[in-house]
């Protein structure tokens, strides 16, 4: 480390003004950032991430103030400039990507205006100079025709193009340093301190496959009013000792230049200690799927046509959105049926489809060898009690205006037909609040009062109230934290054994799939392409939009080159849906104008495993085993 | 905890707003007024006052004495009398009843209305949405004053006519004044709820009462219905004190109450030509209706900032 670094914090220390006493939300952080460094910072939420970025920006929110310490950059400490000082730094030497897009996007200025402002303010530059520079902002984010892009509107474009936008508008002033605020998961070689390998381990695709648990963190980051005052770990540390509740650990530096604040560092260093759950595996989780089907979906369809009245009879009414394109599928008892695809590819509709909230146009559906209606109303109260669904949302699963109980009792009521009595009722409540991890004392909270991950819980709860054969569960942990997601994912695992229930899981992220699936299904603009058992997808022969799914997710495991096939470009919208094979416009092993031109086939390999391709599945199998192949 | 309860509870932040907590204190002392002051009036309303120094004996012994007109403010009048000799304070507090209650019948007619149709549109949504929210559009392109006068117009006589169990209570002119008052608010309240109803279909809870195949009634009253009391009671409050507005200035252009009625808006008109001799009997009853309406803005405005408050948290 010789030369100076671009960005240096020195014991900075951060507090927030709440209930009428200052809090310390960031204590004594010392960091520094080089020359084309990429510096990551991950944790929960709470963790003071986001505090901690903007901090390092000299932007604060008008409750908070820096309590200590000093952010030397340009030779500036940026916690003594003035706030107009530190704005002007701010937008021309440090650019800043935010977590959300759309919020950040002014919805009535084209992208265009929004991207010259940055340079014209804070450059000075001339209209066309900027324009110039705005171009060419886009075009290093590699988005398709970035002159067009510049007159859209930010809703005229996708969530990832969004994305795009935002990096280059931080990129157009050249800043030196960039601060980027995303939940994007972070690589590790070898962790030391005991909360990093929490988290890592409490990622899916760390676990040892399907025959284990994930490791879990206990409890949450504690709220700013109660912050220990030695290691803010210990709490929740499976390693702690006395001397972590007393004493602060000092920050050392470890050999191969990592820094580590760790009282049993050396410990875990040498390997003598190992701060990692053991794993354990229930007998009956591990127990194997029967293959007695539960639930049939043959030939689903579902097209949208989500013009008004007004815009249909003056002939502007837009293209029907096919969310669903012949789908068939059949979940057996006790399994988990796993469908993965980016979002668009019509998961959801499917999942919502099957739970009758979105009625379907087409197809036909067989719940326990009985035929089930597609639409809500004429479904029987058997079949609703026994097709239950875990939302992806926990902020809105539950009504701000019931406790726990009443939201559980009104299932538990309903679906008893009014046979439990009041007592009943509330045994029955406390034991689904123990079997999902909490006390029966939560009966009597508002939503309010729970965490992300406790709502989810709830929401578990009320699902399995009504001792249901199937549950749908649309991405239940996609707003969670890993630490909880893992603790969720764990859960149903361990509740797919005891209730002997099947699950529709739904999920964008390959590694939470592969780990609670037996039978995987890939979906792609309302199909699906590809499905199989877990091992079947994820092996040779694989569609190839499987393929590029697989290699798109990041590997936790820094020892594995990053291989085969990449994806190019956006989802193309369900309205356009591209003729023949749907992915033949990004499918980077595309044979020739067939792909265009014909439906593919839906191949069966062995064990029951489909594919939709027109390349025959002992080519494909070639093809895929070699490494770096084709691409 | 019964939502309703909980609701309630969530008022409590209106104490951290001292305006909207005066309001509020305002408006139940106005409510009081409405409620006893029939009782608490020295006078009746149409009581003539006897001017006790202008008196003559009969020759059969009986003492008829002169109206005390126009007299200021004294101990025994503190708000003086008007030209006719009556009472001004007395009427005052006897008019509270019909300035207040009937604007609070007419908007809790609309907002019960407004909140069924706000509901049951915004939560099926479709043609049966747009259909109504046409017909609503339509009525609330037509000028407030315009349709009152209209309505009025037409329907006191056939109101007078009909012998209806409701005339008999009310009378003709309070009730077409509740008739045209729903008419009037109706498509405004079930527009506010129904886009607040619209922002809550799609939520998880609403959804997860869907597949317990839970009743239509069950989903918007139990799911729905709280999550929009926020919004709903905002204009309720909202609606009244435009009710209020409305009813005195129709009692003032003399097509509401009718003499000898205390109604404000009628009392404004009847000192109105006096005032060079008695402006006290104007400046009573315009005090009056300024201040309640004056409050129930503010407490409108304060249970705004509370309910928005207290949304976020929820979010």
């Amino acid at each position: 480390m010789t030369a100076t670094p671009v960005i240096h914090a020195q014991q900075l220390s951060l507090e927030y003004r709440l209930q009428g006493g200052w809090q310390n939300a960031i204590r004594g952080v010392t960091l520094s950032i080089d020359r084309q460094q990429i510096h990551g910072l991950v944790g929960e939420s709470g963790s003071g991430k986001s505090t901690l970025g903007m901090g390092l920006m000299g932007y604060l929110p008008e409750n908070a103030r820096f309590a200590g310490g000093s952010i030397l950059f340009d030779d500036k400490d940026l916690t003594r400039l003035s706030p107009a000082d530190a704005a002007r730094l701010r937008g021309r030497l440090i650019g800043f990507v935010p977590q959300n897009p759309l919020d950040a996007l002014n919805p009535s200025l084209t992208i265009g205006e929004q991207l010259q402002e940055v340079t014209r303010y804070h450059l000075r530059l001339s209209r066309a100079a900027a324009h110039q520079r705005a171009c060419q902002a886009l075009e290093q984010t590699r988005i398709a025709e970035p002159e067009a892009v510049l007159r859209r509107y930010p809703h005229q474009l996708s969530g990832g193009m969004q994305q795009r936008v935002m990096i280059a508008m931080a990129l157009s002033t050249r800043p030196r340093l960039l601060v980027l605020d995303a939940p994007v998961q972070t690589l590790f070689r070898r962790p030391l301190h005991p909360y990093t390998i929490g988290l890592l381990a409490s990622l899916p695709g760390a676990a040892g496959g399907q025959q284990s648990r994930l490791a879990t963190i206990d409890g949450t980051a504690a709220p700013l009013t109660g912050r220990p005052a030695a290691c803010v770990f210990a709490e929740r540390c499976p390693l702690v000792i006395a001397q972590c509740r007393t004493h602060k650990p000092p920050l050392e530096q470890q050999p191969d230049g990592r820094s580590l604040r760790c009282w049993r560092g050396p410990e875990i260093a040498a390997g003598s200690v190992n701060p990692a759950r053991p794993a354990h595996v229930s007998p009956a989780a591990a127990a194997p799927a029967d293959a007695v089907p539960i639930l049939r979906a043959e030939k689903l369809r579902k097209t949208f046509h989500d013009a008004s009245l007004f815009d249909r009879l003056t002939g502007k009414a837009s293209a029907p959105l096919k969310a669903l394109d012949d789908v068939s599928l059949t979940i057996n008892r006790q399994a988990t049926f796993g469908l993965v695809g980016e979002s668009g590819s019509g998961k959801t509709t499917l999942a919502r489809v099957i739970a009758g909230l979105t009625v379907g146009d087409d197809g036909r559906l067989e719940l326990l060898d009985r035929p089930l209606a597609l639409p809500l109303h004429r479904r029987s109260p058997e079949a609703l009690r026994n097709i239950r669904m875990v939302f992806q949302n926990p902020g809105d699963t539950l009504n701000p205006y019931y406790t726990v109980g009443q939201a559980l009792g009104r299932t538990l009521s309903v679906f008893g037909r009014g046979q439990f009595s009041r007592e009943e009722i509330a045994r029955r409540t406390a034991a689904l609040l123990e079997a999902v991890g909490l006390t029966a004392a939560y009966a009597g909270r508002y939503p309010e009062q729970l965490s992300g991950g406790e709502k989810q819980r709830v929401a578990i709860a009320r699902a399995f109230a009504a001792s249901p054969a199937l549950i749908i569960a649309d991405e239940p942990t996609s707003a969670l934290d890993v630490s909880v997601q893992a603790v969720i994912l764990n859960l149903l695992k361990d509740l797919r054994a005891d209730q002997g229930v099947s699950y529709l899981f739904i999920s964008h992220d390959l590694e939470v799939i592969g780990y609670l699936a037996d039978w995987i299904g890939v979906m792609y603009l309302g199909e699906i392409v590809e499905q199989g058992t877990r091992d079947q997808v994820s092996a040779p022969p694989m569609h190839p939009y499987t393929e590029a799914l697989l290699s798109a997710s990041p590997s936790v495991d820094l020892t594995q080159p990053a291989q085969g096939i990449r994806l190019t470009g956006d989802i193309p919208s369900p309205r356009q849906k591209p003729a023949g094979c749907p992915f033949h416009t990004r499918c980077p092993r595309r044979l020739g104008p067939i792909c265009a031109a014909e439906v593919p086939p839906l191949q069966i390999g062995e064990g029951g495993h489909q594919i939709r391709c027109h390349i025959p599945l002992a080519d494909l199998r070639t093809l895929q085993s070699t490494p770096g192949g084709s691409g | 905890m019964h939502p309703l309860a909980r609701f309630v509870a969530l008022l409590r932040p209106l104490t951290r707003y001292p305006a909207a907590a005066i309001a509020t204190l305002m408006v139940l002392l106005f409510i009081g007024m409405a409620l006893s002051g029939a009782m608490l009036a020295p006078y009746r309303f149409d009581q003539v006052v006897d001017d006790t120094t202008n008196c003559l004996t009969r020759s059969n012994g009986a003492v008829r004495c002169a109206a005390l007109k126009n007299a200021p403010p004294s101990a025994t009048h503190p708000l003086g009398t008007d030209r006719n000799g009556r009472d001004v304070l007395s009427r005052l507090l006897h008019g509270a009843r019909e300035t207040m209650g009937l604007p609070a019948l007419a908007a809790l007619s609309a907002v019960v209305l407004g909140t069924l149709i706000g509901l049951t549109t915004g939560y099926y949504g479709g043609w049966l949405d747009e259909i109504v929210s046409r017909l609503l559009d339509s009525l609330l392109a037509i000028p407030a004053l315009v349709l009152a006068l209209v309505v009025l117009a037409t329907i006191v006589p056939a109101l007078d006519m009909s012998g209806n169990v409701l005339v008999e209570v009310f009378g003709a002119v309070p009730l077409a004044l509740i008739l045209v008052i729903t008419l009037l608010y109706t498509p405004i309240v079930a527009r506010v709820i129904r886009s607040a109803a619209l922002a809550l279909r799609d939520r998880g809870y609403v959804e997860a009462a869907r597949l317990r195949g839970e009743s239509v009634g069950y989903i918007l009253l139990r799911e729905i219905l709280p999550g929009v009391l926020p919004a709903l009671l905002v204009e309720a409050s909202l609606r009244f004190s435009y009710a209020i507005f409305l009813v005195t200035s129709l009692g003032f252009l003399g097509l509401g109450a009718q003499p000898p009625s205390p109604e404000w808006g009628r009392m404004v008109l009847d000192a109105r030509s006096n005032y060079a001799t008695a402006p006290w009997a104007l400046w009573s009853p315009v005090v009056a209706i300024a201040l309640l309406i004056i409050s129930v803005n503010v407490m409108t405005d304060g249970l705004r900032r509370v309910l928005r408050y207290e949304q976020e948290s929820f979010a």
